[in-house]
């Protein structure tokens, strides 16, 4: 770490409780300006359900299109929040500090938005609960357990539940520095949430065994759910979804976009809530390199996934291999996502000075998540749209001003659940930078100083 | 005493407990590392003599098999499965320094050099892999990797990749240890023509110092990158592509990681040898061993993901072409071997190590690492002796499961003669090349201190850059 | 016997600490006095005693309560409603495991989010006397001591110079 700012308590205080405890006229037009986006999502759904998915672009071979893409792609980007948080506890990165919170309320919202087109995509979504909880008692009909449409609710509802209460845990020691700032019925909220947590030794200490503890009893449950996921599609016969290396090439694939999405973010939280105290650029530099290891092992697993596809020597398999490669538009989406989320992002990250320039970051980031959105597009429909090989009832998806504006709209829920958690509470965690300055040592080697840590 | 006292006297020991041992001097670090080059010990000649013996009877047992020529692929599967269990252990062990120095862990510096010098096995192992070559069926027909040219693919790719391999892992070891040559040169005047040579007139600049530094890290980046090649491209070549049907996209992977899992396991073990009888007990700890088994424990958790991510897709694919694969590789014929791997190599390190007591301890991780280390030897023999007893790879399915082929003398000899020559590789190394890394130690030193925090001493580490 | 409750709060950590050791060589016990930070100092940095905690039982509990769930639940429906799918077994275990690993962890981590808070000691009520100063890096220590040892205890806090000593009386034995 170069840079290393001596900070006061209140100081820290001050600046990262700003935000939840006074109200910038901003604020208003940008909630205002994602409910917008929020309203049309709910008016889209209506149409659904009044009209029936016959409004959106889903036709008989082709039965999952952008809305189960956008699932996808909305659980890879909630592999942000634990993969960052608990991997980087379990190794004692000192520059995970300002970074969990955020990447673990990504998760959370990202994770509740992706569960919301499952349950859509059903058409009938109040009936849904019906499929997946045992209730039945009085016709004897149950859920299939031998169904992967069934293991999915149970890993993301495990994950949500799981990460929520990670977020709030950690959150405990600032809400009570919330509490001790505010008065009236701020104080009395945050002395509800806080649980009249004040700071023993023994509450700091069960605090950090919790991070650890928590962490790594997600960190299997974060790769469960996006194997699982994986699963809806390998385990069918369905050309090029039955690749064993689904689960683990999903996971990576997550990642890689999960990650990308925390420092697209980060940079958006510093411009916004002006915490160039707290995420520096070391932190894009962590972030950068982080996403060269991840990027290079996503590569590996698309490489395994279509090379063993076109090993296989399958007639299905090469044909829809041949389309994804040669056919348009997916050969334009082929190139598409290698390019964006590889040969333009990582190539450039090797770079010291991209990695610890804030724009250059957020646009490469930014870039990837396109590329990673394109990949989920990539590997669901086409095997779709060849799946009847021996009737030949094959067709083309088109997505429909439906689809288009549920994707939209899922953006805008994600943004606005973070807008209002940052407006509620403190978004870098305030505790970790506290303890980040305690840690803070010097170590004199020769004549020179280097920044060193105090390891527990 | 008053019982406040006594119980406030209690917590200052208990508070004792955790200090951190001070920092070596320099002069006896070079002295336990470099020193030690200078005579052998009567116990360590008795191994390689032991060793040795073992090894010849690999020739012998070698000539043995050769003298059946190379047309029947079935004799031969033992030696295929040996040659991939040295690739899967001492070719992967290396890693471990390389992913370690890659996120700076400051706890690497009394494992790394240990780790790495186990590439030099790699040539030992290149020249154990070449009449593999002999055994690669003609491409026509089959499903494999490759595209039939002149050139022949599969035998350029696979030396290629082999050969890189073992190559790379000797620029890893030879450039890590430029600067120990160069002390050794400087300190042991009885061999100093040796290690002239050898350090190549090192100077510790700083020019030399920063070139050096990026160097290890490139070629570590480049040995981790050509090692899931290899295993990509050999894991095919050897077992998936003999069979007939066999097409996992994940089983590259898997066998990749089969091999961290050994890398890291093959390390402990290495490690304990090192503080129990190579004299290394202040330097080589708890940290390390501790260290290393949080990601044996993880690895081990990945080797069940990763061999459970083939499982379900083909149980719930069940096709006979599927049915067949699963009944050849793993309930069938070979599920024994496969039961052994499965326990071995997933079962009994996850619970072993999932217990506090024995992950964090010096005798624990070493010793769970014995248990992947057998359960990859069975799963080395359940991939590549079932692949190498399919008669006839040129079918689009498996319609017969082959029954199960039992070593006889020859294979026995062969594969306790070819380990014990790997480990007999690697105990001559040692005897050239320091086996604890003289620099990264001494690295260690400076950027290491134990300072009161309020009023408990804490440890301090350096963080350069 | 009344106890009472003071703190005494220290601008530095390091006065603390040096009002932990008076207070230590004035006899006083380790659940006599508390250290109040605003942020996690390592355990121990106040010479303060280390604590116990039996954390650990709480993820192991729930995981065998969430494992006995889900194979109850499994299993049950399966049987209860027996439909052969792709040729599978009625009782297929593979996709058993996938919802029971679930069930597992889901256990584990209700279970050991319950034993934080449990064993964190929440929620509670804030102690007698408080100083909202604490969280911008003061440091407290909270003394709760029997009336006629608290001179002591004022004595020992005084002696590391505290920017105040709050002094408040409770009312019942804590």
């Amino acid at each position: 770490m170069r840079e290393r700012k001596v900070l006061s308590d209140s100081l820290i205080n001050d600046e990262l409780l700003r935000f939840p405890l006074h109200t910038p006229t901003w604020f208003w037009f940008a909630a205002g300006f994602l409910g917008l986006f929020i309203l049309a999502f709910i008016s889209a759904i209506g149409i659904m359900v009044v009209f029936g998915l016959g409004v959106t672009g889903l036709n008989k071979p082709v039965m999952w299109g952008w809305m189960i893409t956008n699932f996808v792609f909305w659980v890879g980007i909630s592999h942000a929040g634990v993969m960052i948080s608990a991997i980087l506890r379990l190794s004692q990165a000192e520059w995970r500090r300002p970074v969990t919170r955020a990447a673990e309320v990504l998760t959370v919202f990202s994770l509740a938005t992706a569960a919301l087109f499952p349950l859509i995509h059903t058409g009938r979504p109040w009936r849904a609960i019906l499929w997946v909880f045992p209730y039945d008692f009085a016709r004897g009909i149950w859920p299939s357990v031998r169904s992967p449409l069934i293991w999915d609710p149970s890993a993301i509802f495990t994950y949500l539940t799981g990460s929520t209460l990670f977020v709030y845990v950690a959150l405990l020691p600032d809400l009570a520095v919330a509490r001790d700032r505010t008065t009236g019925w701020r104080h009395a909220f945050y002395s509800a949430l806080a649980l009249g947590f004040r700071g023993t030794p023994r509450q700091w200490k069960l605090q950090t065994i919790a991070g650890i503890l928590l962490s790594a009893l997600i960190l299997p449950v974060f790769v469960s759910v996006h194997s699982i996921v994986s699963w809806d599609f390998a385990v069918a016969l369905v050309p090029v979804w039955h690749g064993t290396v689904f689960a683990p090439y999903f996971v990576i694939g997550a990642v890689h976009s999960g990650v990308s999405a925390v420092a697209t973010m980060m940079a958006v939280l510093r411009w916004v809530f002006r915490l160039e105290n707290y995420i520096t650029p070391d932190h894009f530099d962590a972030l950068g390199r982080l996403l060269v290891t991840v990027g290079t092992a996503w590569l590996y697993f698309f490489f395994l996934d279509v090379v063993f596809a076109l090993f296989s020597q399958e007639a299905e398999e090469v044909i829809v291999m041949q389309q994804r490669l040669f056919e348009w538009p997916w050969n334009f989406l082929t190139v598409m996502l290698l390019v964006t989320a590889y040969v333009i992002p990582v190539p450039l990250w090797l770079s010291r000075r991209v990695r610890r320039s804030i724009t250059a970051m957020f646009f490469t980031s930014l870039l990837v998540n396109v590329g990673m959105w394109t990949e989920r597009y990539w590997i669901i429909v086409p095997g779709l749209m060849k799946k009847y090989d021996f009737s030949y009832s094959w067709d083309q998806f088109t997505p429909s001003l439906i689809e288009i504006t549920l994707v939209v709209g899922s953006f805008a829920i994600v943004f606005f659940g973070l807008l209002l958690f940052a407006k509620i509470f403190p978004i870098i965690p305030i505790f970790e930078q506290k303890e980040g300055q305690i840690f803070a040592e010097e170590i004199e080697v020769g004549r020179a100083r280097v920044p060193a840590v105090i390891r527990e | 005493m008053s019982e406040t006292q006594r119980s406030s006297q209690q917590h200052t020991n208990h508070a004792q407990h955790h200090v951190p041992p001070p920092n070596p001097s320099p002069q006896q670090v070079t002295g336990d590392i470099i020193g030690r080059l200078r005579a052998a010990s009567g116990l360590y000649r008795t191994w390689v003599l032991f060793l040795a013996l073992l090894f010849v009877g690999g020739v012998g047992g070698f000539i043995w098999r050769a003298s059946g020529g190379f047309a029947d692929r079935t004799a031969w599967g033992y030696y295929a499965a040996m040659v991939m269990y040295i690739f899967t252990t001492f070719q992967a062990a290396p890693i471990c320094a390389v992913a370690t120095r890659l996120v700076k862990a400051h706890w690497r510096r009394p494992m790394a050099r240990a780790a790495e010098l186990c590439a030099i096995v790699g040539v030992f192992n290149f020249f154990l892999f070449l009449p593999l070559l002999w055994l690669i069926p003609p491409l026509k027909g089959r499903t494999s990797l490759w595209f039939d040219w002149p050139l022949g693919a599969p035998y350029l790719f696979d030396v290629l990749a082999m050969g890189g391999l073992a190559l790379l892992g000797l620029a890893l070891v030879w450039t890590s240890a430029l600067p120990d040559f160069a002390a050794a040169r400087d300190t042991l005047p009885e061999r100093r023509g040796l290690y002239a040579r050898l350090s190549f007139g090192w100077l510790g600049t700083k020019r030399r110092w920063l070139v050096h530094e990026w160097a290890v890290i490139v070629l570590g980046a480049l040995y981790l990158a050509s090692y899931v090649m290899t295993s990509t491209i050999l894991s095919t070549e050897f077992s998936m592509s003999l069979v007939p049907g066999w097409r996992s996209s994940v089983y590259p992977a898997y066998h990749t990681i089969t091999g961290l899992q050994n890398g890291i396991a093959t390390t402990l073990v290495i490690l304990l040898v090192l503080r129990t009888v190579g004299g290394y007990r202040q330097y080589v700890g708890l940290e390390q061993f501790w260290g290393l088994a949080k990601l044996l424990l993880a690895l081990s958790l990945l080797w069940f993901y990763f061999w459970w991510s083939d499982f379900i897709v083909h149980w719930y694919g069940r096709t006979p072409r599927e049915q067949n694969i699963m009944l050849l590789l793993m309930f069938g014929p070979y599920q024994i071997a496969f039961f052994i791997a499965w326990l071995c190599s997933f079962l009994i390190p996850f619970i072993c190590l999932a217990t506090n007591r024995i992950r964090v301890s010096v005798l624990g991780p070493p010793i769970v690492a014995l248990s992947p280390l057998i359960g990859s030897f069975f799963d080395r023999i359940r991939l590549y002796v079932s692949a190498f007893s399919i008669e006839d790879p040129f079918h689009h399915e498996l319609t017969q499961v082959p029954p199960t082929h039992l070593p006889d003398g020859a294979d026995v000899l062969l594969v306790v003669g070819g380990v014990a020559g790997a480990i007999l590789v690697y105990l001559l190394a040692t005897r050239i090349v320091p086996v604890l890394s003289h620099w990264e130690m001494q690295e260690g030193i400076l950027l290491r201190a134990v300072r009161p925090l309020l009023r408990m001493p804490a440890l301090v580490i350096g963080k350069p850059r | 016997m009344a106890r009472r409750t003071i703190m005494g709060v220290y601008t530095e950590a390091n006065g603390a600490a040096s009002a932990i050791e008076g207070l230590q060589k004035a006899g006083f016990a380790g659940h006599e006095y508390e250290v109040l930070t605003g942020a996690p100092y390592p355990e121990g940095a106040f010479g303060e005693p280390h604590s116990k905690h039996r954390l650990y039982f709480f993820p192991i509990i729930g995981a065998c309560c969430g494992f006995a769930v889900a194979l109850l639940l499994t299993s049950a429906t399966q049987i209860a409603y027996p439909m052969v799918q792709g040729g599978k077994p009625i009782l297929s275990v593979p996709p058993m495991l996938v919802i029971m690993y679930e069930g597992t962890m889901l256990g584990a981590i209700l279970f050991t989010v319950l034993g934080i808070i449990f064993e964190s000691r929440l929620p509670a009520s804030l102690p007698a006397v408080y100083d909202r100063r604490i969280s911008e890096g003061y440091v407290g220590v909270v003394v709760t001591a029997p009336e006629e040892r608290l001179g002591r205890a004022i004595d020992a806090l005084k002696q590391a110079n505290p920017d105040v000593i709050h002094d408040e009386r409770v009312r019942s034995p804590r």
